[in-house]
């Protein structure tokens, strides 16, 4: 943690040129003059001293570079800027090679970044964390993983938005032009419930090996819930998956983009029980989660034809261009909920495994 | 060869602020904001504005 009230504080100018300010200021003073400096969120942030910046490094080890520049001003960070947001966001020191890996999945061009981040869409990054490091850190991954309570899903998710916002100058009504936003640009971290998955873990389906801890990253909404009480069987969740899934209003339509399924255990246990694997899901879902083009008014089918080309299958609009684009995994606690994340649209999930 | 990005006035910051970062200097033709969810007359209007503009930024050589 970052000693209280004073104390030389590294953070850096607009070049992300090495800089320190010298300050003397007591907690409540500092936080007046982080929001005045516009390095905050709108939440109090932790005063980023020279001791805590350097503790963070020695204990994320090397910090890789070069790091490809941030989007949208397309500043190159350094060590200590990187540091500097993730000790103001309140994460601990083992929280930041969480982070650098989450930064490194959100600068592969895949993820589209600088489009995340000007869009009048209201997406944030979902950062989904997979492998053994969930339980070293106490990334929640059960009961209330999307909710509060949680130090390193809330402040992981945290510093990846303010560093994108001090260094890369995402800032609201600047370069961020939200029409209206989302509570997931301020943090939306959770890890998956590898342990209560009837399935491989997300994290190896993506490419990695069990014992390797790795972050999964996607400009999405916030997460949507699905309540299923009813469904004793696999087709009719999926069923109440599909039918809650088709929305004419949202980006992945409008966009062809990718979203994730986000399972309860509950959920997931009935589907595996009755023989679904997640290939069948995703198979299912993208057949099933549709929109008929009564759903859809002449001016918007126009858009997306002309704009788009997006054309209707069947007399429907997909939801996702293929199958795999449909993220499965398991996470969250006891009860039939289940939770659709849509993204942007023009966005891909992209892993990275958490160093060392 | 010489461009022109046809920019929305509540928009033209961030054309601005994306440019800067990228230092280039963009030559803007300004309309008025939105462009989308207009009816044909007044999307007329931006289209006339943009053209009638750039028809003089192309003469002024």
């Amino acid at each position: 943690m970052a000693e209280p009230g004073m104390g030389r504080m590294k953070m850096l100018d607009d070049l992300a040129a090495r800089q320190t300010f010298d300050l003397d200021l007591r907690d409540e003073e500092w936080t007046e003059f982080a929001i005045a400096q516009g390095w905050s969120d709108g939440l109090p942030l932790v005063i980023p001293t020279e001791k805590a910046v350097e503790r963070f490094l020695s204990v994320a080890g090397e910090v890789r570079e070069p790091w490809a520049p941030i989007s949208p001003r397309q500043v190159l960070p350094t060590p200590e800027s990187l540091a500097a947001n993730a000790v103001m966001a309140g994460c601990r020191p083992s929280d930041f090679p969480v982070v650098l890996a989450a930064l490194r999945a959100v600068l592969q061009p895949d993820f589209n970044l600088h489009g995340m981040l000007a869009t009048t869409h209201p997406c944030g990054i979902v950062i989904i964390v997979s492998g053994p490091i969930r339980t070293r850190l106490g990334i929640a991954c059960g009961s209330n993983c999307f909710g509060q309570g949680w130090r390193a899903n809330l402040t992981i998710g945290r510093a990846l938005n303010l560093i994108l916002r001090n260094i890369g100058g995402a800032r609201p009504g600047e370069m961020d032009n939200a029409t209206q936003g989302t509570p997931a640009k301020i943090t939306f971290c959770f890890g998956e419930n590898e342990e209560q998955s009837p399935w491989e873990p997300y994290g190896v389906r993506r490419g990695f090996a069990r014992d390797t801890s790795l972050v999964s990253c996607m400009a999405s909404e916030g997460p949507h819930n699905i309540n299923d009480h009813g469904s004793n069987s696999a087709e009719g969740i999926v069923k109440m998956l599909a039918e809650a899934i088709s929305q004419p209003g949202t980006n992945t339509i409008y966009a062809k983009g990718p979203f994730a399924v986000v399972l309860g255990p509950e959920h997931a246990a009935t589907l595996h029980r009755d023989g679904w694997s997640v290939e069948m899901i995703q198979q299912a879902l993208y057949q099933g989660a549709r929109v008929h083009i009564s759903r859809i008014g002449a001016d918007n089918r126009r858009h997306y034809e002309q704009n788009v080309q997006h054309f209707p299958v069947d007399d429907h609009y997909t939801m996702a261009p293929s199958p795999a684009d449909i993220h499965v995994l398991v996470a969250g606690g006891a009860g039939k909920h289940s939770a659709w994340v849509p993204s942007f649209g023009y966005t891909q999930m992209c892993s990275a495994a958490i160093d060392p | 060869m010489r461009s022109w990005v046809i920019v929305t006035e509540t928009f033209r910051g961030l054309v601005m602020a994306q440019a800067k970062a990228r230092k280039v200097e963009p030559r803007l033709l300004v309309v008025r904001h939105p462009v989308g969810g207009l009816s044909p007359d007044e999307l007329s209007e931006r289209i006339d504005t943009a053209f009638g503009r750039l028809k003089e930024e192309i003469g002024r050589g």
